[in-house]
């Protein structure tokens, strides 16, 4: 029992990207992401935005 | 008095053996409960996933079922004369018949949601295999109360019961189309891809060039954001025959040993791809015919990580593989020379 691993939950973000000023945002994954998929505006340059990551990470 | 001492010791004497195979089935057994769940959960998983997705106008469940029970023999290797070849022959033809069986559950199906459902008919089937296979082994050693024939087993359900889960958790990424550590080697690859005209190199596989200080880069990859690894045997045999390049470098996942950390890169030399090898004989067979030598760049990580979403560490692994390549590329070619750089690895969730 002490060699017992502990359940993870593993939570999927997205990290996206501006492809002008290189601002980067994080959020949780959405269905129908995929990397390199165009996404909004950026919000602080008017940019194109797009997905540059997707992970998962352990919830704590 | 020393009768207490006696009486265990007569008892262990005669039936210690006995005794072991009751303690040790009963651990194979709750295994085996386990992995039943396993099987029986994600088969729910993919006809429940059929059903919502695709919406077949019949009942999916007895072509699935019939499925899960099919076999690949493979090819007689006692003269080994050929092998691969007739190898390649069965999996392409077991691979194109999966593909022809999905595509029939529905006309409306696209080849994105038909790959996902591929691989999970591929996670679902080898399930079933392990399951199959276990209880087989098990029930043979206790119908026969043959206590060296479970040992072996005991000493390999650990490992068994790793991939299981690994295989468990793999199918809510493909129902997601979320990018699995696998697909590391198409993530870098695919980056440097953006904004290059993409063209196809072989069945689901596709390839651009690149300028990167003076030399020609050809970008191999399989074709994103699908759950595919694409044939880079026949694309890298098509690209050679046009443009013959000077170096070869392949970006893959590779199975970290236990006490290495997740997202690791090593460097290294020889055709890094795994598959059942077919596609890695292509490989080396073009390259030695051509005399191109090939580099290595492998990013480390556990079998369940490579078929599970791509954990942090590994998609940070990026930017660090991508500046190794690039300095492969100065130490060993010139100005003018050219060179084919090959994400290998699952694209699922990873566009170019």
């Amino acid at each position: 029992m002490i060699f017992r691993k502990k359940d993870e939950i593993i939570v999927p973000y997205t990290v996206e990207q501006c492809s002008s000023c290189n601002a980067i945002s994080k959020r949780k994954f959405k269905e129908g992401d995929f990397v390199f998929k165009n996404t909004n505006a950026c919000s602080s340059c008017k940019g194109q935005m797009s997905i540059a990551k997707i992970f998962g990470e352990v919830s704590t | 008095m020393w009768l207490v001492w006696i009486v265990p010791i007569v008892l262990f004497m005669f039936y210690g053996q006995k005794i072991q195979l009751q303690i040790t089935s009963s651990e194979i057994n709750k295994s085996l409960e386990k992995l039943k769940t396993f099987k029986e959960d994600t088969r729910k998983e993919l006809l429940d996933y059929i059903k919502s997705t695709i919406k077949p106008a019949a009942d999916p469940s007895t072509k699935i079922d019939r499925y899960l029970e099919y076999f690949t023999i493979m090819p007689v290797d006692l003269d080994p004369n050929g092998i691969i070849q007739k190898i390649r022959h069965t999996m392409r033809s077991r691979e194109d018949y999966t593909r022809l069986q999905v595509k029939t559950l529905s006309s409306e199906i696209n080849s994105l949601e038909s790959s996902k459902i591929e691989n999970i008919l591929e996670a679902v089937t080898t399930l079933h295999l392990l399951y199959k296979m276990v209880r087989h082994l098990f029930l043979t050693a206790k119908k026969q109360n043959n206590f060296p024939l479970i040992l072996p087993l005991q000493m390999m359900m650990p490992f068994i019961m790793e991939e299981a889960e690994a295989l468990k958790d793999a199918v809510s990424a493909f129902k997601q189309g979320q990018p699995i550590g696998d697909g590391i080697g198409p993530m870098i690859v695919g980056k440097m891809m953006l904004g290059t005209e993409k063209k196809t190199a072989a069945f689901e596989t596709v390839w651009s060039e690149k300028e990167f200080e003076g030399r020609k880069l050809y970008l191999l990859k399989a074709e994103g954001p699908a759950a595919t690894v694409g044939r880079p045997g026949d694309a890298l045999e098509r690209i050679i025959s046009e443009n013959k390049p000077d170096v070869i470098v392949m970006v893959d996942a590779a199975l970290k040993l236990e006490g290495e950390d997740s997202g690791t890169v090593s460097q290294g030399f020889g055709a890094a791809i795994g598959g059942i090898g077919t596609d890695r004989y292509q490989i080396e067979e073009v390259a030695t015919r051509h005399k191109i030598p090939i580099y290595a760049v492998v990013v480390k990580q556990s079998i369940k990580e490579a078929i599970t979403l791509m954990k942090k560490e590994i998609a940070d692994s990026a930017e660090k593989v991508t500046s190794q390549i690039h300095e492969i590329i100065k130490d060993n070619t010139k100005p003018g020379h050219s060179v084919l750089v090959i994400g290998v690895g699952n694209t699922l969730g990873v566009s170019q």
